[in-house]
């Protein structure tokens, strides 16, 4: 956190230099920072991100004497952030009076949704798709699956959006052009109402978004099966006279998931805080885009904001991760 | 036994959100709906989409396009601006100046009234007529340093009001400086300002977004706040319904304003769409109506098609519009300290060509800084820099490489020249253009291009940044805040302006834009700027003004009587749509 807190503010240029083409008038700018507390010293400025304006004020109410105590003295009233401690991502400095907790609060369900049902999309479609070419291994089928994990690999959303905007909406008028079907509110805070209109808005960015998920599972698949089908035990339960259908289901799949698994968690963690392209080609009202803009912006508070959520995610999704390797493999243990 | 359990869950699970995701292809009902979402009632809609999220919908704080363009829809200021951008009245029927220029006053009509809607209900309340007091409280809180406006600087022609702007909110005399402002409300319909020079172009200012009036109740009451929908108070012809942040907006029309009964199209509204290609594509579906703000202009690489195809070349229209794109020299660093050198460079460019083959959208080829469609623009003149735009490319090419031998440089023999732009696809292509005509033209000069992130380019461009950091030639566009050449010549080239990237400095040329801020007499004025021109592009080329800029836009057949204003935010008020053809092509 305190990397990205100074590693942003070391870069050239802030939020408030320019207005579009035009930079801006000194006393306009110095208003706009002291808004924002970008007048306070570094250190105070991050005391204030993370403990709250309040504590920081507090602090220098008994001892003023520290330094940059005075800008914090007449500035830490107006208040900026509670404090990330508390739970409060700060003001957003591009958007007027608008709150990060507000931003992400809209924009991550949405972008929930959307990477949910990608990667369940990509699990669904990758697996079954990895395990016949396995099985198959060196046939027209696994060529033909091998050919497909390549093609949904190598092409990058950004074409293949607009490539099924062309074919299904415009072409075939089956699913409308872009924007996201569900509103809010959701049930338990990100599952939307399952009506037609939002599946029919889901399908294609789904679709987009899942198929390079598809393909990635589907050759980490094959070639992890491919190793287990060798291994000792599976020749020892097939001796045992399994059928065909347990040893591989039970058996090989089940142990063969574990590269699986573990690219899941960081794809996880990616693609449902919003993936940048495919919610800009259809329009989707999802996080992704603030990653990109708030750098360009210089929005401080955004993206610290983005970074910690994405941060938080990924270690939730890790620990799921290693949840499923004990359940995957009784070899792993948790001491 | 119990992970046979969990699997088989995982399996359900995972086969429910599989039939989810997979379920939609299957319904081959939904053709017809999918193109037109449900629209309530009868009413006249005007389906767009939005470029983006307006970072701001109040007046004192917007400015960028999307921010203005939605100001102008529900807010009325006292002038306004017409098709040629002139200032008219407004709010304001009408106005005049004392004889030192100083004050200026203005009348307004009486009939124009707040409104509210109520958020559950949807009913519209008054909330009596809009006064001078409210132009007043505008313009203050416009001012106030608290609020940060990043415009405010714009007014800072009136008494009293840089001070303020300027003020520590904790000093002692804070609201002693407040009241120091001079705009006044002499009575409910009069408001005057007090200057502190002479301001010839000021009626353009009272038209800027940030004078507009604001209501003081539902201000002080939700803050921030006080532009969601059910705190906003308008007195325009739409307010506002929806804001749902990041995705949709919809804005209907006030049944109480004062011409209500002339405003046709009764709601706006549409998803923000930030990528200009599925904007199109929504276009060709027939799912929203223009391809013109708050939206997108049709993509370039659309262009051909579009010229090309007989249906959408007929919804093409091109307006002009008040911008003008520009390549600067920076005037301090050699060799490009030479004017010889720049006015070689600036000669180099087939500006009719890089229109043809490249924007595509009917620019004009620019000669003179000020666009037309300004107050005092040189456009039309051609004895300002005609070597810019020969009509024979190839004896402008001659007249290029003369001077750049008569600079003592034949043929760019040891130049090495910097050209750089922001990052942008669009730029890059302009770029990559001019440097092969600049190569073409100069043989032996090296000329290298290179790009920056937009924040770290104009760091690098500020007047006062180093010398050594900067290129030799920078990219920039400039756009009018006010249609008046003194928004350009003085906001941009003056010596002390800080947008002055090109380290102009001519004393002549400051004597010249001075006089022309400081009388209205409008002929004398337009003479002077003329001059002015004269000095920064032809005599001294500081700048290479490359194109003026147009509308490119795409309006549906059913959309009539459409009228652009060449500054941001068109009068949809006055627009209409023929329900009846545009609920046809839905079908």
């Amino acid at each position: 956190m305190l990397t990205v807190f100074s590693m942003m503010r070391a870069l050239p240029g802030g939020p408030f230099d320019f207005e579009g083409d035009k930079s801006l008038a000194k006393a306009v700018t110095d208003n706009l920072e002291r808004r924002h507390h970008l007048d306070w010293s570094e250190s105070w400025q991050f005391v204030s991100y993370v403990l709250g304006d309040d504590v920081a004020g507090a602090v220098c109410e008994t001892i003023p004497s520290i330094p940059g105590c005075d800008k914090v003295l007449d500035g830490y009233k107006a208040g900026v952030s509670r404090g990330v401690i508390r739970g409060d991502l700060g003001m957003a400095m591009r958007q007027r009076g608008r709150t990060i907790n507000g931003i992400i609060g809209e924009s991550f369900p949405v972008s929930l949704q959307l990477g949910l049902m990608a990667i369940g999309f990509g699990l669904l479609t990758g697996i079954p798709l990895g395990t016949i070419a396995a099985l198959k291994q060196n046939t027209t089928i696994d060529y033909a699956a091998s050919f497909f994990a390549v093609l949904g690999l190598s092409v990058p959303s950004l074409v293949l959006g607009p490539v099924l905007i062309w074919i299904f909406a415009l072409k075939l008028g089956w699913f409308p052009v872009s924007t996201w079907g569900a509103q809010p509110p959701f049930f338990l805070g990100f599952i939307p109402a399952p009506t037609k209109d939002f599946f029919m808005h889901a399908a294609l960015p789904v679709t987009a978004l899942g198929l390079a998920l598809t393909a990635s599972i589907a050759r980490l698949t094959r070639a992890s099966l491919l190793q287990v089908i060798g291994e000792d035990y599976i020749r020892t339960a097939r001796a045992k006279g399994l059928p065909q259908s347990t040893l591989i289901v039970r058996h090989a799949l089940r142990n063969s998931l574990i590269p699986v698994v573990t690219i899941l968690g960081p794809l996880t963690a990616s693609v449902v805080t919003g993936s940048f392209v495919t919610e800009f080609v259809f329009g989707i009202p999802g996080m992704g885009k603030h990653f990109i803009t708030s750098i360009n912006n210089r929005d401080y508070s955004m993206i610290s904001g983005v970074t910690l959520v994405y941060a938080l995610l990924l270690v939730i999704a890790n620990m799921i991760v290693d949840i499923m390797y004990a359940w995957l493999d009784p070899r792993i243990k948790f001491e | 036994m119990k992970s046979r359990w969990i699997l088989i869950a995982l399996v359900a699970m995972a086969a429910m959100l599989f039939s989810a995701c997979t379920a939609a292809p299957a319904a081959p009902a939904a053709e017809g709906e999918a193109a037109a979402p449900a629209e309530a009632g009868e009413a006249v809609t005007l389906d767009t989409v939005f470029s983006t999220e307006p970072p701001s919908l109040d007046p004192s704080l917007g400015s960028d396009t999307q921010s203005v363009w939605a100001v102008r829809q529900m807010f009325m200021g006292l002038t306004g601006f017409n098709e040629a951008a002139e200032v008219v009245p407004s709010l304001a029927t009408e106005w005049s100046v004392s004889e030192d220029g100083l004050t200026w006053t203005y009348k307004m009509r009486d009939d124009v009234n707040w409104v509210k809607r109520d958020a559950d209900t949807g009913e519209f309340e008054d909330l009596g007529p809009v006064t001078a007091g409210d132009v007043v409280f505008a313009v203050g809180r416009t001012l106030d340093p608290v609020e940060a406006s990043p415009y405010a600087s714009m007014l800072y022609m009136i008494e009293g009001a840089e001070e303020f702007n300027a003020a520590d909110p904790a000093a002692e005399n804070f609201e002693e400086m407040r009241a120091a402002v001079g705009v006044t409300a002499l009575d409910d319909t009069t408001v005057e300002f007090k200057l502190k020079k002479p301001t010839g172009y000021f009626p353009a200012i009272t038209g800027l977004w940030i004078t507009f009036p604001q209501y003081a109740p539902a201000v002080e009451e939700h803050a921030e706040q006080w532009t969601e929908p059910g705190n906003i108070v308008t007195n325009g012809p739409y307010t506002l319904e929806t804001w749902q942040h990041g995705a949709y907006m919809r804005y209907v029309k006030n049944p109480l304003w004062f011409d209500a009964a002339n405003v046709q199209i009764e709601v706006i509204q549409g998803p923000i769409i930030e990528s200009e290609s599925t904007a199109m594509s929504m276009y060709e579906a027939n799912e929203i109506d223009m391809m013109a703000d708050p939206g997108w202009s049709p993509p370039l690489p659309d262009m051909d098609r579009i010229k090309a195809d007989a249906a959408l070349s007929e919804e093409l229209l091109i307006a002009p519009r008040t911008c003008t794109y520009y390549y600067g020299f920076v005037n301090a660093k050699p060799p490009f300290d030479n004017p010889l050198v720049r006015k070689a460079f600036a000669a180099a460019v087939d500006r009719q060509s890089l229109i043809d083959n490249l924007l595509k959208g009917e620019q004009v080829p620019a000669h003179s800084f000020v666009s037309p469609g300004n107050f005092g623009n040189a456009a039309g003149d051609m004895d300002i820099a005609p070597w810019m735009v020969m009509e024979d490319y190839a004896a402008q090419l001659d007249q290029a490489r003369a001077w750049l031998a008569e600079a003592g440089y034949p043929e760019g023999e040891g130049l090495d020249v910097l050209l750089m732009y922001n990052t942008s696809e669009a730029h890059a292509q302009v770029a990559q253009a001019v440097q092969a005509m600049w190569s073409e033209a100069f043989p032996q000069a090296t000329v290298s291009v290179e790009n920056q992130e937009w924040q770290v380019y104009l760091n690098t461009l500020l007047p006062d940044a180093p010398l050594e950091e900067k290129p030799h030639i920078y990219r920039l566009g400039w756009c009018a805040d006010f249609p008046d050449a003194a928004n350009w010549l003085i906001g941009v080239f003056r010596s002390n302006s800080d947008q002055n990237y090109a380290m102009f400095n001519s004393p002549e040329f400051d004597a010249l834009v001075d006089e022309a801020d400081s009388i209205s007499d409008p002929a004398r004025r337009e003479e002077l700027y003329k001059q002015a021109e004269q000095i920064l592009v032809d005599d001294v080329t500081a700048i290479a003004p490359l194109y003026y800029y147009t509308y490119v836009r795409l309006y549906k057949p059913w959309m009539t009587n459409i009228v652009i204003s060449p500054v941001t935010g068109d009068p949809i008020h006055e627009w209409t749509i023929d329900t009846a053809a545009k609920a046809a092509a839905r079908q």
